[in-house]
């Protein structure tokens, strides 16, 4: 981990490669910074989180982008 | 402009958030932004509207009107060309959002995310719309961005990057919402996709919404997150405490979701007051609340948008800022207020054609609100699409499905037909809904009527039919439907219960315990019969059917209510008061219980309970012009006679129509507040109280019959004049065809086929071109057309491919006239007639949209040419159409066609 200027509370924190739900909540800046840091470190993908393949049924329903109809 | 209270406004929408999570949250010190926020601001319930879907919520949020104004009215809508749905646009809105009303008094405004906002708007500031963060399930290659999801275009690149792809998430990101994340099995399991993309999709708009404070002025900015809702709708069901039924594995894993998202949001706060500073004013309001507790429904129903029964009617405010009192309640606010708010903060007018009203009790000092009638008819920039954007899906649907009975264009595919069908079946319910819950029952009733007759299997029509019914008193209508609904959910409940024991049977399952019931009835059905059995006045079966429902339920929200009512009746007071306790003991929010508390409070003279009791009614439930007039007679008992005003005049705002309201301010000016100028205002109001319609008067219809097309020229010059296609246009029935016959004996070539043949109708023919009826899904075949004469009707013409240049021959006649032959048209089809009062509008505003758009294209040249006059002045016609032209044309020839004969739907 290597220290950044990027500061939430007036204090300097380190940003880990893996990135932190704080950084996204820093918005713009934090995103910007997570992922200069994360090319820095030579990580290009991440965690194993896979979209849904044929079987959705326990996706969450995209209720307000679909506007489900399901009679 | 009035006095202006803020320097900047910054109003975050937060979709779902409820105060039941947030103070407890806030309480555990998990929400540490939040509480400082309302430390330092007041905070309150915010009243939802009815249907309380999303998009509409949030445009009566950023608008200060209710749906039957703006126009928003679901989810989807139909597209223009009538082949499909799509989701509502930015242009569906017909009236003017807060942002734009901003702009044009020299405001520099920004709007992130909001519903619907997409195509974004091209408003003086910056604004990105609701497709921009969807990541739907596209991979992280393959996300492109929508054109027109950034204004302006040149930072789309900037702020595309900015957004996050679900996959971009790590266990960082996850571990937070799930910490045993790794135990979930993402072959069976995909709720970690959806708390990664429910995550990444708020970072986006957060990042979108962070950069813009950063690198832009502004005066007005307001950014929606959706957030909340998702984390609700996915997970709440697994929020503690756990309720029984419930997979325990499943709870383990995901109790924490939706406080994390929560908390999430209270971070995201942190950065955007960062941003903001000290001296901007910051609202934050949610739309409606989420049921976090014993309330959340166990089963969704069945029905189109089913999931909204997870809504509750209290969504949330907080507000804070220079002049905003500090730490303090607000009371009866409702989602409706924001934008009157918000202009009075910024000291402009408050539209008299808003439904809200501003929230003076926040403030320091008193502010007298300045007002126009509406802002709808100020002209000048105010960031909106032009009027040639703006349509009326709905409207415009007839209008489609006109064009297709009269075979003009062909109807869409089954599924697509179908899904428009019921896209216009759910807008026409929501807006019966909308009717409803403003107490406009005239309005709700025939759509309702019209529902139910078309979809008599959709009990929820007929439920909704019938509490029209009761209120406008047509208790033997509110019969007829009920026990017709009853019949229908018995039925189908027996057919639901055979299926499913075909189906274990199928599945070789034992099913000897499964019984199909001869007379099937439920906790709900119970319910239902007793409130008809109270508008019946029968309270004593009221209360059997109560009871039952009691027994099978004993908590069943509003069940409490009904008993009281029941009691209320029979004068049973105290039975009645302990029913409403219980009611509030299953849910202490419910204004509807402290409402009847009131009024059984007046009825045993304890009329400070009474008083008590009728404000926080109305303290929860702002618009309910009843308990107000209850307050006020509690108030005047009490000798509090100014009071008492200000509560019956709030009655008599709500519902003008009000008698009894009316009949009390008359007598408190007379003899109490000593009056006679109000006094007689009152009366005269009075005299002029027509009783409650429960039909619909003729709606209201334009004087105007005649929407003109003018002449222009091209503004690009054809490179070879000989390739041009001329096009002749108008309205089915507005003398077309007779126009294609002109020209052919003018010596032009037609690109006509034989496929549509000469009929009553049209006894010379119609000399059209069969690929013409799908121009919008297909137009490769324009080329064919080059160097000929070809027959598209009006609304087609926005579909021409550019790549041509175009002379249009555009024919107009009287809208009554064309009408008028369009219905006997389709008399002779034998089809369905079409409401000709809305067509005329329809058609009068699809005119106006297309005159708008001819105006701006630069590769056609129009010649309008009045039906009238080309059967009147044939000659002077054909030296027109000749000139226009441009090559050779035979006059004499031409005129010879004209058959005056045939000039039948002539206007008297």
């Amino acid at each position: 981990m290597t220290k950044s200027n990027l500061t939430y509370t007036d204090t300097p924190f380190e940003i880990p490669p893996e990135g932190m739900l704080g950084l996204l909540a820093f918005g713009a800046v934090g995103v910007k910074a997570w992922r200069d840091r994360r090319q820095q470190a030579g990580i290009e993908s991440h965690w194993e989180i896979r979209p849904p393949k044929e079987n959705k049924s326990n996706a969450i329903e995209d209720f307000h982008t679909q506007g489900i109809h399901n009679d | 402009m009035t006095k202006r209270l803020a320097h900047q406004i910054l109003l975050i929408g937060w979709d779902a958030a409820d105060w039941k999570i947030l103070q407890p949250l806030m309480d555990a010190g998990k929400m540490p932004t939040l509480k400082q926020f309302v430390e330092t601001g007041v905070m309150g319930n915010l009243a939802t509207l009815d249907p309380p879907l999303s998009p509409i919520m949030w445009t009566s949020i950023g608008t200060g009107k209710t749906a039957d104004k703006h126009g928003v009215l679901g989810f989807t809508q139909p597209r223009p060309d009538g082949q499909g749905i799509q989701p509502v646009l930015s242009t569906t809105r017909q009236v003017k959002a807060v942002w734009n009303i901003l702009m044009q008094n020299g405001f520099k405004t920004h709007v992130v995310g909001w519903w619907p906002s997409h195509p974004a708007e091209p408003l003086n500031g910056v604004c990105v719309s609701d497709f921009y963060h969807k990541a739907h399930d596209i991979p992280q290659d393959q996300w492109k961005m929508a054109p027109g999801t950034v204004h302006p275009e040149q930072l789309a690149d900037t702020l595309a990057e900015l957004r996050v792809h679900p996959q971009e998430l790590t266990a960082n990101h996850i571990l937070p919402f799930v910490p045993d994340a790794e135990k979930v099995n993402q072959e069976t399991d995909q709720r970690l996709w959806s708390v990664a993309k429910i995550t990444a999709e708020c970072s986006s708009i957060h990042a979108a919404a962070t950069w813009i404070m950063e690198h832009e002025p502004w005066d007005f900015m307001a950014v929606y997150y959706d957030s909340i809702d998702h984390y609700c709708h996915g997970f709440m069901k697994f929020h503690p405490p756990y309720r029984e039924g419930l997979p325990r594995d499943l709870y383990d894993l995901y109790n924490g979701v939706v406080e994390s998202g929560y908390r999430f949001h209270d971070m995201m706060l942190s950065r955007l007051l960062q941003l903001a500073g000290e001296n901007t004013t910051v609202i934050i309001c949610s739309d409606h609340g989420f049921h976090p507790d014993h309330l959340r429904p166990l089963h969704l129903p069945r029905e189109p948008a089913g999931p909204a029964a997870e809504h509750s009617p209290y969504g949330m405010v907080a507000m804070r800022g220079p002049g905003i009192k500090r730490d303090e309640l607000i009371f009866g606010s409702t989602l409706l207020d924001i934008t009157p708010t918000i202009l009075t903060l910024f000291g402009v007018p408050i539209g008299r054609d808003m439904d809200g009203k501003p929230l003076l009790q926040a403030f320091i000092e008193p502010v007298e609100p300045a007002r126009i009638d509406s802002w709808e008819t100020v002209a000048g920039d105010c960031g909106r699409w032009p009027a040639d954007k703006i349509g009326d899906p709905w409207a415009d649907q007839e209008a489609i499905d006109q064009l297709v009975a009269l075979g003009y264009i062909e109807p869409p595919g089954a599924d697509a037909q179908k899904a428009v069908d019921r896209t216009i079946r759910e807008s026409k319910f929501y807006l019966a809904r909308v009717y409803l819950h403003k107490h406009d029952y005239a309005n709700a009733l025939p759509l309702l009527e019209e529902l139910y007759a078309n979809y008599p299997d959709q009990t929820r029509f007929g439920l909704r039919l019938a509490q029209c019914y009761k209120v406008l008193e047509l208790i033997s209508e509110a019969r007829r439907v009920t026990d017709a609904v009853i019949a229908t959910w018995k039925q189908q409940r027996i057919e639901e219960i055979q299926k499913n024991i075909a189906k274990a049977k199928e599945a070789g399952k034992d099913t000897s315990e499964m019984t199909v019931p001869e007379d099937p009835s439920s906790p709900q059905l119970e319910l239902l019969q007793g409130n008809l059995c109270l508008a019946e006045e029968t309270a004593d079966a009221a209360l059997a059917h109560f009871q039952r429902a009691q027994q099978a339920t004993p908590r069943l929200p509003d069940l409490h209510l009904g008993i009281a009512q029941a009691y209320v009746k029979l004068k049973r007071w105290q039975d009645a008061e302990e029913a409403y306790f219980q009611a509030l003991e299953i849910d202490p929010d419910s204004a509807f219980a402290y409402h009847g508390l009131a009024q059984v409070y007046l009825h045993i003279r304890h009329f400070k309970e009474a008083a008590e009791a009728a404000v926080t009614s109305v303290g929860l439930l702002f618009h309910n012009p009843s308990a107000h007039y209850h307050l006020g007679e509690a108030l005047f008992r009490l000798g509090r006679f100014q009071e008492a005003e200000q509560s019956w005049l709030r009655a008599v705002t709500q519902a003008t129509g009000m008698k009894r309201a009316h009949e009390q301010l008359i007598r408190l000016y007379q003899y109490h507040l000593h009056d006679p100028v109000k006094t007689l205002t009152h009366q005269h109001i009075m005299e002029r109280i027509q009783p409650v319609p429960n039909r619909r008067v003729v709606s209201q219809v334009t004087d105007s019959t005649r929407v003109s097309i003018t002449a222009q020229p091209f503004k690009i010059q054809p490179i070879e004049a000989a390739k041009v296609i001329t096009v002749v246009s108008g309205l089915p029935r507005s003398g077309t065809s007779m126009m294609m016959q002109m020209l052919q004996a003018g010596g032009l070539p037609l690109l006509t086929d034989a496929q549509r043949v000469a009929d009553d109708s049209n006894p010379k023919g119609y000399w059209e071109y069969a690929k013409v009826k799908t121009l919008s899904q297909d137009n490769t075949w324009l080329g064919e057309a080059q160097g000929q004469v070809v027959k598209i009707i009006a609304q087609l013409l926005p579909e021409l491919s550019a790549d041509y240049h175009y002379r249009i021959i555009f024919m107009q006649r009287d809208l009554e006239e064309v009408l008028q032959s369009q219905q006997t048209m389709l008399e002779r089809l034998n089809t369905k007639k079409s409401n000709p009062v809305q067509l005329r509008q329809t058609y009068a505003q699809q005119l106006t949209r297309l005159a708008t758009w001819l105006a701006l294209q630069d590769h056609l040249a129009v010649l309008p040419l009045d039906h009238h006059a080309v059967i009147e002045q044939p000659l002077v016609v054909a030296q027109q159409l000749q000139t226009f032209l441009g090559g050779p044309f035979d006059r004499q020839q031409a005129v010879t066609v004209i058959d005056q004969q045939l000039y039948r739907a002539r206007k008297s």
